[in-house]
């Protein structure tokens, strides 16, 4: 059987496909379990942040899922990202017993019937190298940040008894999310040779970023007394208090570590908090300061809970690490800004 | 009927109606200087009030009173409707003794834009919350409200570009506070605002809480000292009580659903007219103003 449309593009690193017929959607010929999907809709995520406007649709055959089983992962990846790129994604999954379809616009018998008709056609690319895609967890963000802070900050190649103690990660642990970032030739492909990022980590970047609230699980807060927002406040506050365990970020760090950094005012306060369970400090900081779960509102206070914070170690230091400070920059969408902060950090003295 | 204007034209009118030898003895209380003192944060730059609560010096000078009214009158202010004399200074008939005499309400000779309501500044021995000092002008008696916890707001009083003195907020705020020990539902404004029944002390506290939502919670926390040092020099001997229960009338308002919408309403209508406040909204506000400035003041010994 013939293909249809021939493949415009098809990257030898993944199985990834996409044709000009088709220009908002993503074609995954096959996709052998929970943790492949989840690798593709990371991708989906990644490229639709690319086209902020479009809607962009995964179309896949997973034969070793169940319908439910797929919804249930979408679902669970849907809650995880902004929700300002999930409502624009969507996902065509033809399943072990039956089709399933998330998107609206989509009649579920068409949308079966032309997946039926266009994936069995398309011939994955030959793999050069079998790369194993995964979505980033908690344990590899941190040993990524570790080398991120290293490189922004120049301080030249850890070993890995140096990267094993700065994240809190385990030996195993740091050795695998090592070999992934070789495998993305993030790093360089030596043995038991001290290690730094060959230049700025893009790639992980977009990943780490499509899942910024399961990785950083941040903790907003809103004024509930009904006040105009005022960060500005809070950051004198917070600066002169010098809560224990508390860290500023965010653009007023950014403005710390770079006087030339391009941002007028304030609109939140970033802190990295090493003290995840007391909130007393926050309660002093200001008592009107509310958890909010809800995505419309605009947080006056952003916190970030981190468990092992090497940066913290750093006497007297009243400010987050430039790697916390760059991704609350990205999480701000302050993404020109976040070059710039990068390009600063790494300029020559 | 109320009108908006700008609380700086209305302190400018008044600076300009009053003689000038009689400034000295004035300091504007209310609504009228909370909205003067926060005049940046109001809707528009404007307050919805006429009246405008007139403190005289010095304390029990209620000669000084009399004699600052009659001047008054003589150069033209005109007594409000609701401004009348009676010909004795106690009721010669059922009528309730605090309902008895009018207190002196009078607008300039040749403007409507606002009134002064005099108030006596009270003497340090006033134990009532608030009594009626009976004054005699010309035609007949009326009254000069005497609030016992308004003599706090002669610490740290405010002055206006124009030079005319006015009550700080956290004083006015104290003030409140400790004037609503409880809610006493019959105890309601005369008046109803937008149709609807307010009781005084969901008003008074609802005052409070409007001042402390137009200050930042570090200008709240530092109310503190301040009430601590006023209530040590204006009530020595019982200040430390009277800090214990200062926010009694308040605790009582954050649990009273109604009384807190009644709140909610009066300041909405009132100093913060068009911020669109929430009760949920107050309600933190007053959880705020216990923790950062009244608790600390429960906790002295």
């Amino acid at each position: 059987v013939s293909s249809p449309v021939e493949p415009e593009r098809a990257r030898p690193d993944n199985r990834r496909i996409y044709f000009s017929k088709f220009p908002k959607r993503m074609f995954v010929p096959e996709l052998q379990g929970k943790r492949d999907l989840v690798a593709a809709l990371v991708q989906l995520a990644d490229w639709q942040r690319e086209h902020p406007q479009d809607e962009r649709s995964l179309w896949t055959w997973v034969p070793r899922m169940t319908r439910s089983r797929v919804e249930q992962e979408w679902s669970r990846f849907r809650h995880v990202i902004r929700p300002e790129i999930a409502q624009h994604l969507g996902i065509v999954a033809l399943a072990k017993d039956g089709p399933w379809v998330s998107l609206s616009s989509e009649d579920p018998v068409a949308a079966e019937k032309e997946a039926r008709k266009l994936l069995p056609t398309f011939k994955p690319p030959p793999k050069e190298e079998p790369i194993e895609w995964s979505a980033p967890t908690s344990k590899f963000f941190d040993v990524w940040k570790v080398l991120l802070n290293a490189w922004l900050t120049r301080e030249g190649p850890l070993t890995a008894l140096q990267i094993v103690a700065r994240s809190g990660a385990s030996s195993p642990t740091v050795a695998a999310a090592l070999s992934r970032l070789r495998q993305r030739e993030e790093i360089a492909n030596t043995r038991n040779q001290p290690i730094e990022l060959l230049s700025f980590p893009r790639g992980t970047l977009r990943e780490v970023l499509a899942l910024s609230d399961s990785l950083r699980r941040p903790h907003r807060y809103v004024d509930a007394s009904g006040r105009p927002p005022d960060p500005q406040r809070l950051l004198k506050n917070v600066l002169e208090s010098r809560p224990a365990g508390i860290y500023v970020g965010g653009i007023a760090a950014a403005r710390h570590y770079d006087p030339r950094f391009d941002l007028n005012g304030l609109p939140r306060l970033d802190l990295v908090s090493t003290n995840v369970v007391e909130t007393d400090w926050l309660r002093k900081l200001d008592p009107a300061l509310r958890l909010t779960n809800d995505p419309t509102r605009t947080p006056v206070l952003v916190v970030h809970p981190i468990e092992d914070y090497p940066s913290a170690a750093i006497s007297g230091t009243r400010w987050a690490d430039p790697t916390e400070t760059l991704l609350d920059l990205h999480e701000l969408r302050l993404v020109e800004q976040a070059e710039d902060l990068v390009r600063a950090l790494r300029r020559e003295k | 009927m109320s009108e908006v204007i700008r609380p700086e034209i209305l302190f400018d009118l008044i600076a300009y109606h009053l003689p000038a030898s009689l400034r000295p003895h004035v300091m504007l209380a209310g609504s009228l200087a909370a909205a003067y003192h926060h005049r940046d944060q109001l809707i528009g730059g404007v307050v919805n009030t006429k009246d405008a609560d007139v403190m005289i010096h010095p304390a029990g000078a209620i000669a000084e009173c009399a004699a600052i009214a009659a001047r008054l009158i003589e150069q033209g202010w005109r007594r409000i409707d609701k401004c009348y004399p009676r010909k004795t200074p106690k009721p010669t008939d059922s009528t309730d003794p605090d309902e008895w005499l009018m207190a002196i309400r009078l607008s300039p000779k040749d403007s409507d834009a606002y009134f002064l309501e005099l108030l006596a500044f009270p003497q340090e021995g006033q134990q009532e919350i608030k009594r009626w000092e009976p004054c005699q002008l010309d035609d007949g008696w009326y009254g000069l409200p005497c609030f016992r916890y308004l003599g706090l707001t002669e610490f740290e009083r405010q002055t206006a570009a124009n030079g005319i003195a006015y009550a700080a907020p956290r004083m006015m705020a104290l003030a409140n506070l400790l004037s609503h020990p409880t809610l006493r539902p019959d105890v309601v404004i005369k008046q109803k605002e937008e149709g609807r029944t307010i009781m005084r002390a969901a008003k008074d506290i609802g005052r409070v809480l409007a001042l402390a939502w137009l200050s930042d919670a570090d200008t709240v926390r530092s109310w503190a000292d301040s009430w601590r040092t006023a209530l040590a020099r204006r009530f020595p001997g019982e200040h430390v009580e009277l800090g214990r229960r200062a926010g009694d009338g308040l605790r009582a308002l954050l649990a009273d659903a109604d009384a807190l919408d009644q709140a909610r309403h009066s300041v909405v209508t009132g100093l913060l007219s068009g911020h669109d406040l929430t009760t949920d909204n107050l309600r933190v506000v007053g959880k705020q103003l216990l923790e950062l400035a009244i608790d600390p003041l429960r906790r002295d010994r």
